[in-house]
Order: structure tokens, then sequence, then C-alpha cells
């Protein structure tokens, strides 16, 4: 039975070619995979340490601010919850209120990880 | 009858970790095994590398049966993936959490993330040391903090040690910049270290070179023991899988890095593919983990990602079990590194042993290009420049047309770059030494 899997993708840097390759290996592996993106259309990651350093600290609060109500039911009835990236953390630790059993885990390759386990 | 020597051997990566310098770690202990020597090996828990870098179990079966593994507990905070486990802290501002979670890491050791295992690896190697007293430690880095266990044995029961250094530590082997000043801690501890070593071990003569200027008086101590490439490992030769169309189909394998000119290398070939340098229906294989760690590097997975159309295909991670099986459907292979002259490669030697055309995509000034000076199939780049790289591509198909004659001169040089060839010398001259002193 495939697990009930929500990739969190936040990155504007991220493409939506980058958002499938990365939904590919968990479906590979098991997941029955939903996509929450909450990427902000027309943003970048800045450049330079400090800068990058704020800009993604930022937007990460900021996308774990753009979750909808619909998405925060799918976040509700996950079984694996996986950040894609480093924006999107926080929104997936959020998670761990609405949702105490779920695996809430930092990348595809930690997700894949997970599902292998539940085969 | 005399009583075996015993080594003891301080890794952090050992198998079934599949980091690259797991081979020189696994090829040291099995050739001192082979010579005799009784092995005791401590090394991390086999979950740290399930966890934190990916682990490759095929590995395991490889070492000497003889070669007893103790594993220590590591804890690796900055690389764990379990988000419900996060503070807030780490989840609101990472970059501040970073800052106090490494300072904490270097109280006992100024090394990020690895200074905690001290004491753990510290006392490990005593316990070893009481149970089966040891005759030489071997400690191999990076991390460094097998250097100070060993030296913390020294301290307590006289135990001589070799230090083997993969990398360097105060040295950028990229930019070949300093990183740490001879006053630093880091320097404090490093000639601390160098001057109680019994031996230290280098991968390459450049970096060797580095090290005997900054600590002239263990000049004579300071030995290069290369890389090479690993007989239980590869199944020479290699057979070749026949194309299945006209395109050719070229390959790297290994970790790609931020230091790994990936950009560089899909804008390159996307030039040859377009104009014609390379035959259409090409395909560029990427096999190997994106980046070190568990946590994703996710400008990495999205370069290769938006490639794919171009023929540009990842593969992910591949078992050592099945390396021979990688190379054998590849008519060229690529190897891309970061640049600078101190770099050496392990994959190189490998590519040599693989018997392909090798497109060198890489500073020409960086060690590896000494070792593959005699390879008779090599496309270099002057610069690495998507306009240079595809330049090189663009030779692949005369190399690749042009390989079968060349294959005794490929056989003679794989020998040459076996890895045993590079240990066993050494290994020889500690026990030499060793029992010279106990006469």
């Amino acid at each position: 039975m495939s697990t009930r899997t929500v990739l969190v993708v936040a990155s504007p840097d991220t493409s939506d070619q980058a958002v499938e390759s990365l939904a590919a290996p968990l479906r590979a592996a098991g997941g029955d995979v939903t996509v929450v993106d909450l990427r902000a259309p027309g943003t970048r990651t800045a450049t330079g340490r400090l800068a990058a350093a704020l800009s993604g600290t930022t937007a990460s609060w900021s996308a774990a601010r753009r979750v909808t109500a619909a998405q925060r039911a799918q976040l509700r009835d996950a079984e694996l919850v996986v950040a894609a990236d480093r924006t999107a953390v926080p929104a997936v630790w959020r998670t761990r209120r609405t949702n105490p059993s779920a695996a809430l885990v930092n990348g595809v390759p930690a997700g894949q990880r997970v599902l292998a386990g539940r085969r | 009858m005399t009583t075996p020597k015993h080594l003891l051997h301080l890794a952090w990566g050992f198998p079934p970790s599949r980091a690259g310098g797991v081979y020189r770690a696994l090829a040291t202990v099995n050739a001192f095994a082979a010579a005799g020597w009784d092995v005791t090996v401590v090394t991390a828990s086999r979950e740290t590398f399930e966890r934190y870098t990916g682990a490759d179990t095929s590995l395991e079966a490889l070492v000497d049966p003889r070669v007893t593994v103790r594993r220590v507990p590591f804890d690796w905070p900055a690389q764990d993936t379990d988000i419900r486990g996060y503070s807030a802290l780490r989840v609101a501002l990472p970059p501040v959490w970073a800052r106090l979670r490494r300072l904490a890491d270097e109280v006992p050791f100024p090394e990020a993330s690895y200074g905690p295992w001290r004491a753990r690896l510290a006392a490990a190697a005593r316990a070893v040391h009481a149970e089966h007293p040891v005759d030489l430690t071997l400690a191999t880095a990076n991390p460094h903090v097998t250097f100070a266990a060993a030296h913390d044995l020294r301290r307590a029961a006289g135990v001589p040690y070799v230090m083997d250094y993969r990398d360097a530590w105060r040295l950028d082997v990229f930019s070949g910049a300093t990183t740490a000043s001879a006053h630093s801690r880091v320097g404090r501890w490093e000639r601390r270290l160098v001057a109680d070593a019994h031996e230290v071990w280098f991968v390459n003569e450049p970096i060797r070179a580095w090290h005997r200027e900054q600590y002239p008086h263990a000049a004579d101590r300071m030995h290069v023991v290369a890389n090479g490439w690993d007989p239980s490992l590869l199944e020479v030769p290699l057979v070749h899988t026949p194309r299945p169309g006209p395109g050719l189909r070229l390959a790297y394998l290994g970790t790609v890095t931020p230091k790994v000119p990936l950009a560089e290398l899909i804008a390159g070939w996307r030039l040859a593919l377009a104009d014609g340098r390379l035959p259409a229906g090409s395909t560029l294989t990427l096999g190997g983990h994106l980046g070190y760690f568990a946590v994703p590097q996710g400008t990495l997975a999205q370069a290769v990602a938006d490639a794919a159309a171009d023929g540009v295909r990842y593969v992910g991670p591949v078992a050592k079990a099945d390396v021979s099986r990688f190379y054998a459907d590849a008519d060229a292979l690529v190897l891309a590194l970061g640049s600078g002259r101190y770099v050496s490669s392990g994959k190189v030697y490998e590519y040599v042993a693989a018997g392909r055309p090798v497109v060198a995509v890489h500073d020409p000034r960086n060690a590896t290009t000494d070792v593959l000076a005699g390879h008779p199939l090599v496309a270099r780049v002057e610069q690495v420049t998507p306009a240079e790289v595809a330049r090189a591509l663009g030779e692949v198909p005369a190399l690749v047309a042009a390989a079968p004659e060349h294959a005794d001169t490929l056989a003679r040089l794989g020998l040459a770059y076996r890895r045993d060839a590079q240990l066993a010398p050494r290994v020889a001259a500690l026990g030499a030494a060793l029992d010279g002193k106990h006469a």
C-alpha cells in the first residue's frame, strides 16, 4: 500500500521540471505524492552570503505563512511530509502541531529512506 | 614464532559509508591484514552512514575477515533530517543555530561537527589498547579528530601513530589558500600532531610539498601514498556493451559536489550536441550522490533535472558491486573535478583502469593531470569554460574510434595504478621500522 506523502517545495529557485524530478523518486519508492507548492512567483534568492542568509530565512517564514487551508488539510492527512528545500523547512515544522504522527523529514533522500523502511 | 603486530586504524568513514575516502581506508586495513598484522578499526556506527551520508552495504563484504571493526556512536545534529526534532531556533534562524552549534562543537577539538567525537574515539582507542596492546595507530583524515585520538593514545601509552591526510587541514586544496594561520588553534594542533607523528602520509606531491614547507623538521617523515584503483571493486578488463544507436555514451561517476563544474559541463555538453561535434542521440550519464550529505543541495539537483531534455541522465548512487557494469555501458568517461593544483582524484585511477577515453574537465594545473600524463586517449580543457568543454567533447568520437589500438598501453597503465601497489611499500617500511625498534 502506498504511503500518503506530501512534498513541500518553497525555494523560488526550484523550476517546475525540478519539482517533478524531486517527486519522481518518492513515487518510485512507494509514495502517493502530492506537491504543496509554496514558491513565491517572481522572486529569486539573493546573491552574497549575508544577503542570501537573510533572504533565505525571511523567505522561509513567508512560505510557511502562505500555506492555504487546502494545503494544511493535505499536510494534516499525510503519513510522510518531505521538505524539498531549506525554504520549506518552517512550513513542514509547523505541521507537527496538526499532524502528530507523520514523519517530517528534510530532503528527498530522507523521504526515500522513510518509504523504504515502510515497504 | 613472532607475535603479529597490532594496527589500530582510526577512521570516521569506513564501510558501509559510501564517502570517497572509504576506499582508501578499506584498502589500507586490508593491506595491513594481508601483511600479517592484527588490525582493529575504530569507526563511526553503521547508523551514522545510513542516516547522514548514505551507505553502500556491498562494501562491508570487502573488509578482510581478519579485521576487527569496533563502532563508536556519532551524533551529527547539523545533518539530522528529522524535522520534528528541530528546535524553534533552528527553524526560525538557521544561520544563528548553525553558528552556535559550531562554537559548541569546537570546544573539545577545533573541528566543526566532529569535535565532540574526540572523547568517545579516544576512549575506544584506549579500550582497544587495554584489550590487545597496539603497536601502531594509523589515523586517516578528514575528519582530523582522528589525529587527536591517535595523539591522545600516544600520550597515554606511548603508541606511535601515522597521520594519513586524504586532503589537507590548513590548506584549501581548491583555492590554495591557507585556511588557518600557524598561530590559530588549528595551527597549534597541527604543529603538535606532526611533530609527534611517526609518519605523515599525503595523496600527492603538491600537498606534501606544502606541508614540508610548513613543517621542515618533519619533512623526512612525510610520504606520498597515492590513491589507486581497487582490484576488488573493478573487474578488468571491462567488457564493452554494444551501443544501441549512433550516439555515444559518456559517463561521469562520483559524488557531484558543489566544487564539480557541473554547470560548465552541462553547458558545454549542450553546445557540442547542438553544433554536431557530438553525434545526435549521445547521452551523458551521471552516477553518484548529489552532494556529500543527506540534507539536499537543491541547485545540483535542479541543474541535472533541467538538462534531462539534452540527453543528460542522472541515475543516482551506483553501488560498488555495479560499478563495472556502469563503466561497461560507457564509450568514454568524463572526469569533472574542482580546480586547484593540490586537487587529487581517487576516481581518476578507476577511470584509467576502465580503459576508456577520458574527457578531463578540470583545471590543467591540478594534480590529476600527472596521473593522466601517460594516458593516450585524453581530451583536455585548457580552461573550465563551456566553450572549452564543448571543444574537448568534440574530440571524443575520434578517441573512441582509436581506443582499440591503445588497449595494451591502457592495460599497462592500469596495472601501475593499482591501490595495493601504492600501499605495499609503506606497509613493509612500517613493519620493518617497528621490528627495528623492538629488536
